[in-house]
């Protein structure tokens, strides 16, 4: 990506971090209260979900041999 | 138990995710909710399942439907002649399936269940329209407060870069252990 930007844009991107720098911190002291929410909401769902593994819809496979 | 485990699947394919968040969270638990408190086992209120309960359930239905579909797959990618073999071993159904199959089927499974939690933690943004205290929605409010929208987004992309970049690293780390064992 850095190599496909020209130098006006990578120097504004950079002038703009310096900048915001106060402001990015900021936000980022903000934000990241809620990354707890979202890790445990993540991981206790995909634990729900995971358990529906034992869809054996068709049963072509789970037959019972010689059936 | 085919009947409804198909349309469980096909409807939850066939339906946008936010859509499904709104209509789970909304309508599906209010409506247990009810038909539990009609039945006499529970004396419970909509307004005392939390938000964030609201938003786990959703997930793991939508998710529920997309990760039966990968153990189906998985399961049915081992060769019919493996649990013909463990039958003829003497085995039960349940032990072929906990010794023989299943170690196969997960090892197969593993990269497609890694995308899919990825892409989980890349929905639950999602959930921050049921006003469940998530990054994103912490980000809204950041931004709607100070109208610093461009600090707060690029700080959530930079966040949920973080998290699904070592996600992938730890699932490819297990998956390299799993091919070498």
């Amino acid at each position: 990506m850095v190599a496909l930007c020209p130098d006006s844009d990578l120097l504004y991107l950079t002038a703009w971090l310096v900048y915001s720098r106060e402001n990015l911190r900021e936000a980022f002291d903000f934000i990241i209260t809620g990354l707890n929410v979202t890790i445990v909401t993540s991981i206790v769902a995909y634990a729900i979900a995971i358990c529906a593994w034992a869809d054996h819809r068709d049963g072509t496979y789970l037959s019972k041999p010689g059936t | 138990l085919n009947n409804i485990a198909t349309f469980y699947v096909e409807f939850i394919r066939g339906v946008p995710m936010l859509v499904l968040i709104f209509f789970i969270a909304l309508v599906g638990v209010p409506t247990v909710i009810e038909w539990l408190n009609a039945l006499g086992f529970t004396a419970l209120s909509t307004k005392d399942v939390p938000n964030e309960v609201r938003a786990v359930i959703a997930l793991s239905v939508t998710y529920g439907a997309f990760l039966a579909e990968i153990f189906r797959a998985g399961i049915q990618s081992i060769t019919r002649g493996q649990m013909e073999a463990a039958r003829s071993l003497g085995m039960s159904y349940g032990q072929a399936m906990r010794y023989v199959i299943l170690p196969q089927a997960i090892r197969n499974v593993l990269p497609a269940l890694g995308n899919d939690f990825v892409a989980m933690v890349k929905d639950s943004s999602l959930v921050s329209l049921l006003a469940v205290g998530d990054i994103t929605y912490k980000t809204k409010l950041y931004s709607g407060t100070s109208f610093r929208f461009r600090e707060g987004y690029t700080i959530l992309a930079l966040f949920y870069l973080l998290m699904t970049v070592i996600l992938s690293r730890f699932m490819s780390m297990i998956e390299r252990r799993m091919s070498n064992e």
